[in-house]
């Protein structure tokens, strides 16, 4: 059971309310909210750092505990006065005025297939949960692409690089579950950039829409729906759930004949400089085509920062039980820190910040002490989680772990609770019901939003 | 009678407005353009043609504007120009302006200054320099605008944030100065043990995981070999074919095993890689 209470001086540390607000802060926030209120965002990008991202390596460090527990690292100061992140992600902490950073979730799943399913649905796994079972709750993708409708020839919603998963096994929570196939997110491969060390897998059909790309003429509709079936059928020949999908080809053959989508997937269009920016390395390229796929009219993109399968935590994931320092720093955060502040500035001088909700995921975070093998092991019990742009207040830190980071320290909240603040900055009702195919009513969310946004 | 006239009257010009709009809503729908409600305000419309409208026209423009109540207007990626503008000039509820990315510049500019209510107004990727921040510096209600690849400098930011204090402008960063990351090729620290099939010295049956590291295999048989990595399970995994006197540089984990094999798949010998860059020989 977790202790809710937390003493006056834990108050005092967290920035939540006006006691850790600094005053500029504050006052900044305050002018912002008076003029922004009415905006919704009308596009999301969600960043999954599948494994399971440690929240002492990235948004929560606590230099003041233990040496077995704060690790190797140090803070750095963000250019938020008061708010501090892990050395190597020094590029993210010049954005820290745009990110609203949670301290504070956690729940009790330790298993990173029910953990991801959390993240990505906002419910907890009940009984066995498989992947792409239409009994599952949707991913936050699909329900997202369920209220807000793209134009003819844009998906509602596009995961990439691949699909997640363990040790050979793939994990439930990204598809669209008993939302029904129509709103199962598109699964795009990222056509550039340095792969992610370790093992990635790509047995899902993923719309390759180089291929296509590759041909000069796209005029003839029969020989496109034939690429089609062969790219998204090749394996699973007439199996394939998506051949028998006459709503998925179509809207993959409007794609490809002209929709913006088609122009937006052609990384080779975007100025190398801007390329650059981003890291030569498909986390990078992922989140670039993210953006462009949301210019282009996608509602929801979601992009998994991390080699695809764990693989017993080896490979570049972050599910760091062992040599989790050295990986931290040379593997996993450069990439990141590169890409992720790469779209931020990216997102800001296009003027799309305002409209386009930036959302970290992850699975849990990683526990207090550092286990014998140089790892941390997982730890569902607090976490950090960090919202940017679409509408949410920046330069705050939401709730804190306790001084261990072991459990909330004040304002624990739940991934409901992250969902919830999701679907209020996106304009949607937290509270609203879906249908399944049966037309059984299911409450979206248990949760309720964060007052970030 | 007389006291019922006046809102017939009003009723019915509400009634002609409506059907007025709705045949400018249709234009708009057959150029391509989108039209929604804003949420909550029933006379507030956002009209979008960044999508599949990119193909309007200045003389599209000029039938867009007829849609008074347009609050949100997204003009990126089309076909207007400076003269088209003008046409925004009766749309004083204007919010939100998108017109990057177009062919427009300073003389287009001038006609946006009597847009009071504008709050957001993107510019980027046009041709405008510092001369249309003069035309936008009485705007009471702006608050954002984007300047990003334009001919705007930092001196025309820094005088027009002198008149217009309140406004956010973006100029974005300058793009030759992006440094590209340099990857360094790590040059091999040491030969990696063979450990012939058949011989004394056994490899592990399956690798196990650790750090990220990098093997350079070299093949001096006179004759291809395949490059096997034993998974976690211990199962073969086939990475390639490296042809006779040929190189392959293979990312890799170290404690993992590498099974190199003839191709008849007839096992020769393997590496168990280290933490460091290695060198991988195999011998004739």
């Amino acid at each position: 059971m977790l202790s809710l209470q937390h003493t006056r001086r834990d108050f005092l540390h967290s920035s939540v309310g006006l006691a850790g607000l600094t005053l500029p802060t504050f006052f900044k926030a305050q002018a912002v909210s008076a003029r922004k209120s009415r905006r919704k965002a009308k596009s999301c990008i969600i960043i999954y750092t599948w494994g399971g991202m440690s929240h002492y390596e990235s948004f929560d460090p606590k230099p003041e505990a233990p040496v077995d527990i704060r690790g190797e690292f140090k803070p750095i100061k963000t250019a938020t006065p008061g708010i501090n992140f892990c050395e190597h992600i020094p590029l993210i902490a010049k954005h820290s005025n745009k990110l609203a950073v949670v301290r504070s979730v956690h729940h009790n799943v330790g298993a990173h297939s029910g953990a991801v399913y959390l993240n990505m649905t906002g419910h907890r796994p009940e009984g066995q949960i498989k992947a792409k079972g239409r009994k599952n709750w949707p991913s936050i993708t699909s329900v997202i692409s369920h209220f807000h409708k793209p134009i003819a020839g844009v998906p509602g919603a596009v995961r990439m690089p691949y699909s997640m998963y363990d040790n050979g096994t793939q994990m439930a929570g990204e598809g669209a579950g008993w939302l029904g196939s129509k709103y199962d997110p598109v699964l795009m491969r990222t056509p550039a950039g340095e792969p992610y060390g370790g093992v990635s897998r790509f047995d899902d059909p993923a719309l390759n829409l180089k291929l296509n790309l590759e041909k000069k003429r796209l005029n003839d509709r029969l020989t496109l729906l034939e690429q089609l079936d062969n790219g998204l059928g090749q394996k699973l020949g007439s199996e394939t759930v998506y051949g028998k999908l006459d709503h998925y080809r179509q809207m993959a053959a409007d794609m490809l004949l002209g929709s913006p989508v088609r122009d937006a997937y052609d990384l080779e269009k975007e100025d190398p400089r801007l390329r650059n920016l981003y890291g030569d390395h498909i986390g990078g390229q992922s989140l670039l085509l993210a953006r462009r796929l949301v210019e282009a009219g996608v509602p929801v993109v979601q992009a998994v920062c991390s080699a695809g399968d764990l693989a017993g935590g080896g490979g570049d994931n972050w599910d760091t039980h062992r040599n989790h320092f050295s990986k931290m720093k040379n593997r996993l955060l450069p990439v990141f820190d590169r890409a992720v502040s790469a779209l931020l500035t990216d997102l800001q001088m296009r003027g799309m910040l305002d409209e386009t909700l930036v959302v970290f995921l992850t699975d849990f975070g990683r526990t207090p002490k550092v286990n014998g093998n140089g790892g941390r092991d997982h730890h569902p019990g607090v976490y950090s989680l960090a919202f940017a742009g679409g509408g949410i207040h920046g330069g705050q830190v939401y709730g804190s772990s306790d001084r261990k980071g072991a459990e909330p320290g004040s304002d624990a909240c739940s991934p409901a609770d992250i969902h919830a603040t999701v679907f209020k900055a996106m304009g949607i009702d937290h509270n609203a019901e879906l249908h399944d195919q049966l037309d059984r009513p299911y409450r979206i969310c248990e949760g309720e939003p964060l007052p970030i946004v | 009678m007389k006291k019922i006239l006046p809102s017939i009257l009003l009723f019915a010009w509400a009634i002609l407005g409506q059907a007025a709009d709705q045949a400018v809503i249709d234009s708009i729908k057959k150029k391509g353009g989108l039209v929604l409600q804003l949420q909550g305000e029933a006379e507030q419309w956002e009209v979008q043609f960044q999508l599949g409208g990119r193909d309007l026209n200045d003389a599209g423009l000029a039938d867009v504007a007829k849609l008074k109540n347009t609050a949100e207007l997204n003009l990126r990626d089309t076909k207007i120009t400076s003269a088209g503008l003008v046409h925004l000039k009766g749309l004083t509820r204007l919010t939100r302006l998108h017109l990057e990315r177009t062919n427009i510049d300073d003389g287009g500019v001038a006609h946006l200054s009597g847009l009071a209510e504008l709050e957001y107004l993107n510019l980027y990727g046009t041709k405008i320099t510092d001369k249309s921040l003069e035309h936008l510096s009485n705007l009471k209600n702006l608050r954002q605008l984007y300047v990003w690849q334009t001919g705007v400098t930092s001196e025309g930011i820094k005088a027009f944030k002198k008149a217009a204090p309140n406004v956010e402008v973006v100029q974005g960063i300058d793009l030759s100065r992006v440094i590209a990351v340099k990857k360094e090729e790590p040059k091999p620290e040491d030969d990696l043990q063979w450990l012939p099939e058949g011989g004394d010295e056994k490899p592990p049956a399956k690798s196990i995981t650790g750090e990220f590291t990098v093997v350079r295999f070299i093949n001096k048989r006179d004759q291809a070999v395949k490059l096997y990595w034993i998974d976690y399970g211990g199962k073969p995994k086939l990475y390639g074919v490296i042809e006779k006197g040929d190189q392959r540089r293979q990312n890799t984990y170290e404690d993992a095993v590498w099974m190199v094999t003839d191709e008849k798949d007839n096992a020769l010998g393997y590496f168990v890689t280290t933490r460091k860059f290695s060198r991988a020989v195999i011998p004739k």
